[in-house]
């Protein structure tokens, strides 16, 4: 009798390690996730990868050719290039996971932080230093470009880099942009080389699976734009006292609320299954599609569908005032478009996660 | 227990769930009951490891039990968001363990001091761990006799499609009929099982399903440690001669083997025997005291907690909250991620007692240095079982004063 109280503290001492991780092997009966986890990589996440390191190589040249020899035209010709890079950059900013996450952070901490910090900006180009090594990531990226580029009139940009007028600017200016295509391209080389396999072969739904880090991606990319985009700019959030017209994207060029907008697009895109670049209306197996496979799921669509074009709506009722000036004037619109985001937030972040059955955390469940 | 924490340490839990959150949710009644700071709260772990390995081995086994039940226990207190029902079954096991003299033979301190060594213990205790065991599966089962679980079938219809890619039976998961054959299975297995297990005949069959279905619910779900828990801790149920039959087989070589006959007793033996039946007790009475609360259990989870209902319900939610300054009333909404970690988040979302504590962390917070109180309010809405997302808190009342505890908590909007 003893002996078997000594198995069981035996037994109780040694509860195994976890339960793993299964590793599936292909499809079954139902709904089919390596084919629409190749189709997203295939149809959307490559080609708008290879789109953005495109237009930051596109980019990085008119910089580079507007270092050299600064003019007006070329400050111009800059500046729709950091346009488009800059749309671009909404449509792959969503799959921050996999090769965009590094040791020193992911790819929307790295090239995607906003607002700059000028101050900091200037004194970097003072000092000389253009390593891009710090751990400032207000000082790089997409937005550090927007203030280099955009702060003040096209001929106060051209002056400023004029070899008699600092000397370092257009050296930092160049190294920003070639930062910014060095760490877009290592992505993109990434998922082409190997990832691209490994993310559809990886057909779980257990915590780490691929479906499980787009929808946590697609959720946290969301919320980017509710709480980052329009919530902080605007003063919604708790512990501010007014607005804070200054913390937007893309202050200086004043698209804060284009890119808002293109960011939420491309969101809606992808969980819809289109290619917003495409001219032949491209799409591919999109979540919109798995979910119409599972318990609960086409009511879900039907509901996120409506929410999405509430959302539309406001962002269409605020015309084209930028984010900015509209929470300098706290106008009730920015507000408006703040709730109606709110309300989407259920839809794509619990009910999704739920009715997929994908695991968003490694911690445990609940046994049986 | 050794795996487990050295599993924990592996894999940075212990730093991300105790020492990097900056807020926890402790047990009403244990909000004295905090994390330490690094590296101590490590050491806690690597002491509690050590005190597996000593009951495993019954090596200093009073103080090693105690000390694996008292740091488990501790640990668990800590932050309700990690709460499992098998960690509670091994603090249970743990305290029992910690009670009885399981380390008498086949142990260190059976060899360090073979003049206490002990052959026999009393029936009773033996009966006490399998009357546990046979709570927790009973319990398990009477709580899947539902409409939702045995008629729609839910939330397996959710979860095991989910698992289609799993190899070699991955297939049967996308059929469908197969979520209301495995609900009618899991009820019926966790309502039998400790009857067979029980009965001298059925018990080696009765323990190959034991076996199979916790092997086949661990492949299916994140469910860490629980299936092994389950498979090893049965094993009580099985003779004395059976465990000793393959302990000589297989660590006879030990040459331990022989009966020294000598049968535990104590003075205690009687105290012993009434903190086990009052346990026993309080075993069988904790998990209906749901009834004392109005409304839909699975909703509002009232009373829901150490009562072995496990795997019942698929649940999630978005919690917005908002705290309106105290003197201006100017809302703010809170980014539910500055505050808690993905877990934190995710168990908060729709669990009441939890988005009551966490909208009081925040009015402390907001607190204004002269004892101003902000107002404080939730947007929550929880989908359960596939079905479309209800408003789980009224949002207009005043979270910050709602007072916490086992009454009922009338801000929670009904399912119904």
């Amino acid at each position: 009798m003893l002996k078997s109280l000594s198995v069981i503290a035996v037994l109780i001492a040694f509860l195994g390690g976890g339960c793993g991780s299964s590793n599936p092997d292909g499809p079954a009966d139902g709904f089919d996730r390596g084919a629409m986890l190749s189709s997203m990589a295939q149809a959307y996440i490559q080609p708008q990868y290879t789109e953005a390191v495109t237009r930051a190589e596109a980019l990085l040249s008119s910089v580079e050719s507007l270092t050299a020899s600064p003019t007006e035209e070329r400050v111009r010709t800059a500046r729709s290039a950091w346009l488009a890079c800059a749309e671009q950059w909404q449509r792959v900013s969503m799959f921050d996971f996999g090769p965009a996450e590094g040791i020193l952070g992911d790819l929307v901490q790295i090239v995607g932080t906003f607002p700059s910090n000028s101050a900091r900006i200037e004194a970097l180009v003072s000092a000389g230093d253009t390593t891009m090594t710090s751990f400032e990531r207000d000082v790089r990226g997409i937005n550090a470009l927007d203030y280099l580029l955009f702060s003040g009139s096209e001929t106060d940009v051209a002056a400023a880099l004029l070899p008699s007028a600092a000397g370092t600017r257009a050296a930092y200016m160049r190294s920003v942009a070639r930062h910014l295509v060095g760490e877009l391209r290592r992505v993109r080389d990434a998922w082409s080389s190997s990832y691209a396999a490994t993310f559809s072969a990886n057909v779980g739904t257990d915590a780490g699976s691929s479906i499980s880090s787009i929808v946590n991606n697609l959720a946290m990319s969301f919320e980017v734009v509710k709480n980052d985009k329009v919530g902080l700019p605007g003063g919604f959030r708790a512990g501010q006292k007014r607005s804070e017209p200054e913390r937007v994207e893309a202050r200086y060029s004043n698209n804060s609320m284009r890119l808002a907008r293109l960011h939420f697009e491309a969101i809606r895109a992808f969980w819809e299954g289109q290619v917003p670049t495409s001219s032949n209306g491209a799409t591919f197996i999109s979540i919109r599609q798995y979910l119409e496979n599972v318990v609960g799921g086409p009511r879900l669509v039907d509901e996120t569908r409506a929410q999405f074009a509430a959302v539309e709506a406001a962002f269409s009722a605020c015309g084209s005032e930028s984010v900015a000036s509209l929470a300098a004037s706290n106008d009730p619109r920015l507000a408006a478009l703040h709730t109606e985001l709110q309300k989407l937030t259920r839809f794509v972040k619990s009910e999704l996660s739920s009715l997929l059955g994908v695991a968003i955390t490694y911690s445990s469940g609940d046994g049986d | 227990m050794v795996v487990s924490c050295v599993r924990f340490l592996w894999l940075g839990w212990v730093h991300e769930q105790y020492v990097a959150p900056r807020v926890h949710f402790p047990y009403l009644g244990f909000s004295w009951v905090s994390p330490l700071p690094e590296p101590a709260m490590t050491a806690v772990f690597v002491v509690m490891t050590l005190a597996a390995v000593g009951v495993m081995f019954g090596a200093w086994y009073r103080v090693s039990s105690i000390v694996l039940f008292v740091a488990f226990t501790y640990v668990e207190l800590i932050d309700k968001t990690y709460y499992l029902n098998h960690y509670y079954f091994v603090s249970i096991m743990a305290f029992m363990l910690a009670l009885v003299p399981a380390h008498g033979a086949w142990s260190v301190d059976a060899w360090r001091r073979p003049q206490h060594a002990i052959q026999h213990i009393p029936q009773w205790i033996l009966a006490a761990f399998k009357l546990q065991i046979s709570i927790v599966y009973i319990y398990a089962g009477i709580a899947k006799l539902t409409p939702h679980w045995l008629i729609d079938a839910m939330p397996l219809r959710i979860w095991l499609p989910a698992n289609d890619s799993v190899p070699l039976i991955g297939w049967l998961f996308a059929l469908p009929w197969i979520p209301w054959a495995m609900s009618w299975m899991g009820m019926l297995y966790d309502c039998t099982v400790p009857f067979f297990l029980l009965w001298t005949k059925t018990r080696p069959w009765a323990y190959l399903a034991v076996v199979v279905f916790h092997i086949v619910t661990g492949i299916l779900f994140q469910i860490g440690v629980f299936p092994v828990v389950m498979i090893l801790s049965t094993l009580v149920f099985f003779s004395a001669e059976a465990h000793e039959r393959v302990l000589n087989r297989t660590l006879g070589w030990l040459g331990r083997t022989s009966d020294m006959g000598r049968a535990w007793t104590s003075r205690w033996s009687r105290v012993l025997a009434v903190v086990v039946f009052v346990h026993v007790l309080i075993q069988i009475v904790v998990p209906f005291r749901f009834l004392l609360y109005p409304g839909n259990l699975y909703w509002t989870e009232e009373g829901y907690r150490f009562s072995w209902r496990v795997m019942l319900v698929e649940k999630a939610g978005t919690a917005t909250f908002t705290v309106h300054d105290p003197i201006t009333s100017r809302p703010g909404v809170i980014v539910n991620r500055d505050w808690l970690n993905t877990h934190q988040e995710k168990q908060m979302s729709f669990q009441p007692d939890m988005i009551l504590q966490f909208a009081h962390i925040l009015r402390d917070h907001y607190t204004t240095p002269d004892g101003r109180v902000p107002r404080v309010t939730a947007d929550v809405w929880v989908t359960m079982n596939g079905a479309a997302s209800r408003q789980l808190v009224d949002p207009t009342r005043n979270l910050a004063a709602e007072e916490q505890g086992f009454h009922r908590y009338d801000w929670v909007l009904p399912w119904e």
